[in-house]
């Protein structure tokens, strides 16, 4: 073998060495993975409430004036605030969560669920409700939802609250 | 930690081995893996100018779906893009279990390590955001799960993964934030680079040009062959489940998904401070720390050649307090990692770390030569530590004189060795891209061959001398090179020792000389 034959055999091993470990890299840029088993199913529950706020305003009384500045004291003092809710979710009678839910001083009230759900026709059950011994309060502030609903492996399903009450979506707006 | 270093040293060095025999200690890409990476940012940087030109924030998937469709252009040019973010991954790795082994993380070298951490992170960052611009399957498996990482923390008033759960699709200033972020880290990435070079001198930012070629073109070759394609959109009330992921870059989601946030932030934390602390941890113990260099003012003559082949320009040119009109060259203990180079540059031996000056060597060298009495047919080996000669064990019978560095190694200890009698000097050193001083193998072949401070002395037999270059775990290589070398200096004939050596005339400078 004359030396530029052999040169040239060694550049083109070169060039092997080299493609293959590139193609290494390149394979395992795009590796498969089953991030979730087509055999599950998803229920999300999530939205934004802002909750009413009840007051009950009365008159100050004269020690609460007494101890203010002139500049500094209120025609009337009320109290109250955003009404607490709670939420309740059920899935064929099994109640998947149950409590308040709190917005964190004035701010709204978020509500962020997941729970894994065997794909299939389940019976949802969702309240929503004001939770105060206050009266009166407004109308029309607890929502209630009772629905058969078919889970589909690998989909979730989205319940949400707009202005007509829940939403159940299976499709992305 | 030492048995970690060990093994990874074991292991390195021999793939080191077998690629110096298909590409040469040249073009070997192992040596060259910091620069790799700054050659993988280069081409992102190219080809992603061209893809920020049809990138839509309104439309990701579909705008990206039109670029890959383009198939003389747009489908080439994304995969070069996505390859080359792997390529900088794997060799930002490589370049960090190098400098982990060779002990190069501590001391002045603490910055390279910690900005190179930051650097690998920022790396991280862009191919995360990257990906999510795709707005594929991957790319809601990994915003979503970033979004859920970031829940965990007490950042955010509402949970960021509800803008992930399928109300409506993610709002456009979610992409165009993506898309700022992604065009933004680059340029904190520059200025990361600037920091991390910022401690040597003549950083080598990018591989010599057959190997930056050759890496190019086969990045471009696997792009056309294997193209990257457009994988499923997004529907963030789709289950991601048979999903197409970049190992590189999405291998936390697997531990992401199976385990609490909270937990995984912990291992994170408890993983980069770890990484952060190494510089602490390979800290040799004061007693064994190698003290930097220091200058014998009596003895320096203001040449600046110290200052000049610093590998970590540590040291700088001062005003002496004496009536000499030159200057004097001084040494920061805080940027000297005591490689010892400066002391093979100086022609008067007045620099270097204690007990490694030129005036250390030549005392050291007259009790080797005392000791070994080399005749005149014996080649001596001058062995760096860590080269293929530093274990001694295929130079039995040979007698080895090791050096810490062969940049270290001082011209008047070779040409010592030659007038001695010896028959022959091979200096057995790592190669050059491979010098754990960085520069040592260079400045020694200036100084042997191309008449560089402080260079041997033309009346020295050059054909009584040789350089090898070999790695660690190439103890072959140097075996044939030992054979190879002593028959040709028998050829020579049998050297004779001269009877006039004066040491004082080599190491003692002329009262007249000065500043250059």
């Amino acid at each position: 073998m004359t030396l530029a034959r052999a040169e040239g055999l060694r550049w083109v091993f070169r060039f092997a060495v080299g493609t293959v470990t590139v193609l290494l890299i390149v394979a395992a840029s795009r590796v498969n993975w089953e991030a979730s088993p087509d055999s599950e199913s998803e229920l999300r529950l999530s939205w934004r409430y802002v909750s009413p706020t009840v007051e009950a305003c009365r008159p100050p009384t004269d020690q609460e004036l007494s101890g203010l500045p002139q500049h500094m004291r209120p025609s009337e003092i009320c109290e109250g605030g955003p009404i607490p809710f709670s939420l309740r979710i059920a899935l064929d009678g099994q109640v998947l969560r149950e409590g308040p839910v709190v917005g964190g001083g004035e701010r709204a009230i978020s509500i962020y669920e997941r729970f894994d759900v065997t794909p299939g026709n389940h019976d949802l059950a969702v309240d929503f409700w004001p939770d105060t011994a206050e009266v009166p309060l407004p109308e029309g502030l607890a929502q209630q939802l009772r629905r058969t609903v078919p889970f589909t492996g690998g989909r979730a399903i989205l319940l949400t609250l707009g202005e007509l009450g829940f939403e159940v979506r299976n499709q992305v707006p | 930690m030492s048995s970690i270093k060990k093994t990874l040293r074991y292991v390195v060095t021999r793939l080191d081995a077998a690629l110096n025999r298909v590409y040469g200690w040249r073009f070997n890409p192992l040596y060259q893996s910091g620069s790799l990476v700054v050659l993988a940012l280069v081409i992102m940087l190219i080809t992603g100018l061209y893809l920020l030109l049809f990138y839509r924030i309104g439309s990701p998937a579909d705008s990206v779906a039109r670029v890959t469709a383009q198939p003389w252009t747009g489908r080439w040019i994304r995969s070069l893009h996505r390859y080359a973010a792997d390529l900088a991954v794997v060799a930002a790795a490589v370049h960090a279990v190098r400098m982990f082994f060779q002990g190069r993380t501590w001391g002045p070298r603490a910055l390279a390590w910690v900005s190179g951490l930051f650097l690998l992170f920022l790396i991280y960052v862009c191919g995360w955001t990257g990906y999510v611009m795709v707005w594929d399957l991957q790319a809601q498996l990994l915003a979503m799960e970033g979004a859920r990482l970031l829940d965990a923390l007490p950042i955010f008033s509402q949970p960021i993964t509800r803008a992930f759960v399928g109300e409506a699709p993610p709002p456009s200033p979610f992409f165009f934030l993506n898309l700022f972020l992604h065009i933004a880290i680059p340029i904190g990435m520059a200025g990361a680079l600037w920091l991390h070079v910022s401690r040597v001198a003549r950083p080598v930012l990018l591989p010599p040009r057959p190997l930056l070629w050759g890496v190019t073109g086969i990045l471009f070759f696997w792009s056309v062959a294997w193209p990257v394609p457009m994988y499923e959109i997004a529907d963030l009330l789709s289950l991601p489940g048979d999903t197409t992921v970049d190992v590189f870059y999405s291998f936390w989601l697997p531990f992401s998904r199976a385990l609490p946030p909270g937990l995984l932030w912990g291992a994170l934390i408890s993983a980069g401070a770890l990484l952060t602390a190494i510089p602490f941890f390979t800290r040799p113990a004061p007693d064994n720390r190698p003290q930097p260099s220091y200058v014998e003012p009596r003895f320096c003559t203001g040449c600046e050649q110290c200052y000049v082949d610093c590998p970590y320009d540590a040291i700088s040119m001062v005003a002496r307090d004496d009536d000499r009109g030159y200057e004097l060259g001084l040494v920061d203990p805080a940027l000297c990692v005591s490689c010892g180079i400066c002391a093979g540059s100086c022609a008067p031996m007045g620099v270097g770390p204690p007990l490694r000056t030129g005036r250390d060597q030549l005392e050291d060298v007259t009790q080797f030569i005392e000791r070994q009495a080399p005749s005149g047919s014996d080649v001596v080996l001058v062995a760096c530590s860590r080269s293929a000669g530093g274990s001694g064990s295929e130079a039995r019978g040979t007698p080895i004189y090791p050096v810490t560095c062969v940049g270290n190694l001082h011209t008047s200890v070779v040409e010592y060795l030659v007038r001695s009698g010896a028959g022959g000097v091979l200096i057995a050193a790592c190669p050059p891209r491979d010098c754990w001083s960085r520069e040592g193998p260079t400045w020694l072949d200036e100084r042997l061959y191309h008449d560089r401070e402080a260079e041997l002395k033309a009346r020295v037999d050059r054909r009584r001398i040789r350089v090898v270059y070999a790695a660690e775990a190439e103890s072959g290589l140097l075996s044939r090179e030992l054979q190879s070398f002593r028959a040709e200096v028998n050829q020579l004939g049998t050297a004779s020792a001269d009877a006039d050596i004066d040491l004082e005339l080599i190491c003692l400078p002329s009262e007249t000389e000065g500043a250059r």
